[in-house]
């Protein structure tokens, strides 16, 4: 019963979001505003009908109905019913479901919310939009369907992988998808607007908004992948450039070259054009971040979505790739004419340089990612292109980057003299160099990690100094230092949200380079009561207690961790194998603080009772994880809707911009 | 007037001397070798070069399979032994073939995949710089010398002024941090 409700609703939206798609065109094309206004209505539906469909999945799920095949593949007794929500996207199908609720939820979303002055070209972003859902609801009807029932009824399920089972996971595969799939937003604004050649100017708003969104969500579906990694598999590292990974990032990284380069639009009328390839360029990565995780032609650690349906979504990727070319190629002439470039030495300029960075690292990822098919191609030969190639690659260019977010914001607009940058320039950059001095009196020798810390502080020398500044100006008319500092933000949401965004970007990069240059490693055979010495860690292994369960066997290996300077703490790891599964599923010890991480992994009891283990002193990390609630944060300063804001600022600006220049 | 600027361009050159010679510290002290590499250190190094055969994408050092833990042991005893990185790898690259360098050699084909990158930003830079030259000469130049005089002449006039107004913006809120020097600009 309940597979056939789900089937026929799904078959339903199906219909729907077809109608909405190509009622809005029509309706468009037409001048028909009624039909217009029922494709929308449609829209809407779309999204309450999917929604009705998953609670019968996840219903499916709690009442154990294990005739659904994707039910029995995915959930067992044994399962705790929290982890429904993650068995719901754990599988090739009910991913798809969630992928198609969030997009249909999303898209209902931002055409509720999108200002009137849009409506020319609202009609046509909603077809693309729609046929977008289109395409993913259709795959689930016709191939994937999470509703297939088995042919007979099996006793119990397959239960879910153990893997997933981390309260990382509960976050992180959705907030991706949502990521990915949201991606859809920007790109479809930018094709209605091209199509109706209406709102060219104002669809980089609606595009901003949403892209800004996207860009937290999946940085924040990356940065949980990071911290999954690092507690749960054992080998003490957060990002190893695996195939999806890269995937996820790509159009992460482009989307990053959108949300900055629409502010140019936004303010001065340039880039028109770029800004609708950069979101083409997204939208096309997304998909092929998509179809890379549903059964792509590279291998990778990330299999839980795999299936053979890869050519379906290669295809469309394909079709989309035309019909934007196409829109493209026909409206080339709305969107010449922009503005022309003032000067070498100015945001704008910045901007692009930034831009053609953030894409720079994005198609060197592509180009790793796609090199070992080429390389078999060509010459048949099968080669593994792997973290050294991208560390090597995209580190410098990842440096370059962060210089350039301490340089970028203290140009202004249209044109800027070398001599106010200095003197900007002149307050961090002496903070840097006595930083500098300072590591180097501490015996850190190698240039690298020197370089790479050294653009960190001149990126937070630089955000302080404009803070500090602006708060300082506001206190000496009268108010106290935290009522300054939070009109001075107010004052400028988006530029100062920015900024926030720009710290937790540096806090990431301090705990990666830490990390990555300064780690220490051991691994060590002990018997219980051995002791082992790592620098200043003294680790004594004390034992080690079983716990079986029906799914799992569970070990707890405690051992006591003392310091030289005196304090110490007693830490347990955990590890578990599951026959099912025939997989061990690690849990990491850590002692966390913001100096370093003492991180302990056991891997395997051996006969004799001794255990295997993992030592690792990872620097900083601590760092990384906190990055991400600033750059939410920041993104949601920068994001708050300002509800009146008088006119005469940007009156009085550009009074004292046009005299001073 | 002329003794200011004779301060002003001692103390650049002093400010210049003071640059240069904290950053020859800077790379004196930078030539110096880091840490004491122990054989620990360096099998870790390996380790990270190699990816495990029968798991896809993770290297010897992130795999906890039976095969990775092997293939660690026999990189820690080659290293005892006194073989050198180089001969390790090829020890590997005999028995599993390229694919199991973490990164591809450079060199034959494999080169491709390290020259295109920074052969590609290279040419994208140049790109980029003259797309930016051409932008610039479509406009913004006539006001340009305008711009100068302008300056020149008001500069005195109209600086205490114009600092006032940027004070005002900025409580008001400004966008752009720069109208707060727009008393100083030249």
């Amino acid at each position: 019963m309940m597979a056939q409700l789900g089937s026929g609703l799904l078959l339903f939206s199906l219909i729907l979001s077809l109608y909405a798609a190509l009622g809005s065109v029509l309706g468009a094309y037409k001048n028909n505003s009624k039909l217009v206004d029922s494709s929308r209505y449609a829209t809407y539906l779309v999204s309450v009908v999917i929604g009705i469909a998953t609670i019968n999945l996840v219903w499916a799920f709690v009442a154990r109905d294990f005739s659904l095949e994707y039910v029995a593949a995915h959930s067992n007794r044994a399962m705790d019913h929290i982890y429904t929500w993650v068995a719901l996207y754990a599988g090739n199908e009910g991913s798809l479901l969630f992928i198609a609720l969030v997009l249909s939820v999303m898209i209902t979303l931002s055409m509720a919310l999108a200002p009137v002055r849009l409506k020319e070209m609202l009609p046509y972003a909603n077809f693309v939009m729609m046929s977008v859902a289109t395409f993913f609801i259709g795959v689930m009807v016709f191939l994937a369907n999470p509703f297939d029932t088995l042919p007979f009824t099996p006793l119990d399920g397959q239960g879910i992988n153990p893997l997933l089972r981390h309260p990382g996971m509960f976050i992180h595969p959705p907030v991706l998808m949502t990521g990915l799939i949201g991606m859809t937003l920007p790109f479809s604004f930018a094709m209605g607007a091209l199509i109706s050649g209406k709102n060219i100017e104002d669809w980089v708003d609606i595009g901003r908004v949403w892209g800004l969104i996207i860009w937290a969500m999946l940085g924040i579906g990356l940065l949980l992948g990071a911290w999954w990694a690092y507690t749960i598999l054992g080998w003490g590292g957060y990002w190893a450039w695996d195939p999806i990974e890269n995937a996820a990032l790509m159009p992460w990284l482009v989307l990053t070259a959108f949300v900055h380069s629409a502010i140019v639009q936004k303010r001065r009328g340039m880039f028109r054009m770029w800004n609708v390839a950069l979101v083409n360029i997204s939208f096309t990565l997304a998909l092929f971040g998509i179809f890379i995780n549903r059964g792509g032609p590279v291998p990778s650690v990330h299999s839980f979505g795999a299936s053979n349906l890869g050519w379906v979504f290669l295809a469309f990727l394909g079709v989309s790739l035309v019909f934007s070319f196409l829109v493209f190629f026909l409206r080339y002439d709305v969107l010449k004419g922009s503005r022309p470039l003032e000067s070498m030495l100015s945001r704008e300029a910045s901007f692009l340089i930034n831009n053609l960075l953030l894409i720079g690292i994005a198609f060197v990822t592509l180009w790793g990612v796609i090199f070992p098919l080429v390389s078999e191609l060509f010459t048949g030969a099968t080669v593994t292109v792997g973290e050294p190639f991208y560390n090597q690659v995209n580190g410098p260019i990842f440096v370059g980057l962060i210089f350039l977010m301490g340089i970028g914001p203290l140009l202004s607009w249209r044109r800027s003299s070398l001599r106010t940058l200095r003197r900007s320039l002149f307050i961090p950059g002496g903070i840097t160099l006595c930083l500098v001095i300072v590591l180097l009196a501490f015996g850190m020798h190698s240039i690298y990690p020197l370089i790479a810390f050294a653009v960190c502080f001149l990126v937070v020398g630089g955000i302080f100094q404009e803070w500090i500044r602006g708060t300082f100006i506001r206190h000496q008319r009268g108010d106290n230092y935290v009522k300054a500092f939070i009109s001075l933000i107010a004052s400028n949401r988006p530029r100062y949200g920015g900024y926030i965004v720009h710290l937790a970007i540096v806090v990431l990069a301090f705990g990666v380079i830490g990390s990555s240059f300064f780690n220490t490693q051991k691994d060590a055979v002990l018997a219980p009561g051995e002791k082992i010495n790592l620098g200043k860690y003294t680790v004594e292994y004390l034992g080690e207690s079983t716990k079986k369960s029906p799914d799992r066997t569970e070990y707890f290996n405690t051992v006591e961790v003392s310091v030289n300077d005196g304090s110490s703490r007693q830490m347990t790891v955990w590890r578990a194998f599951y026959p099912d599964f025939r997989m061990v599923a690690t849990r990491a010890a850590i002692w966390s603080t913001p100096v370093e991480d003492f991180y302990i992994v056991s891997t395997e009891t051996l006969s004799d009772g001794r255990v295997i283990f993992r030592f690792l002193v990872n620097p900083l990390v601590w760092w990384m994880w906190l990055a991400g609630p600033i750059a939410i944060l920041g993104t949601v300063v920068a994001l708050w809707p300002k509800y009146s804001r008088p006119p005469m600022p940007s009156k009085g600006r550009t009074i004292a911009t046009e005299a001073g220049i | 007037m002329h003794i200011h600027s004779k301060i002003r361009s001692r103390f650049r050159i002093t400010f210049f001397i003071a640059w240069l010679l904290v950053f020859s510290i800077i790379l004196y002290a930078c030539s110096f070798e880091d840490r004491v590499s122990s054989s620990d250190d360096e099998a870790q190094h390996i380790n990270k070069l190699l990816i495990c055969p029968i798991c896809p994408s993770e290297t010897i050092d992130q795999a906890q399979v039976q095969l990775a833990v092997q293939m660690r042991d026999i990189v820690t005893r080659k290293l005892q032994a006194g073989e050198s990185e180089e001969q390790i790898l090829q020890f590997f690259v005999d028995r599993y073939g390229e694919s199991v360098l973490a990164a591809p050699p450079k060199s034959g084909f494999s080169l491709l995949v390290w020259v295109v990158p920074p052969v590609g930003l290279l040419g994208a830079i140049l790109l980029l710089y003259f797309l930016m030259k051409n932008m610039q000469r479509l406009g913004g130049r006539e006001d340009m010398s305008q711009n100068i005089k302008t300056s020149k002449m008001l500069k005195n006039q109209i600086n205490p002024y114009l600092r006032r107004v940027d004070q005002e913006i900025d409580l008001l809120g400004v966008e752009n941090p720069e109208t707060f020097h727009a008393a100083d600009r030249e």
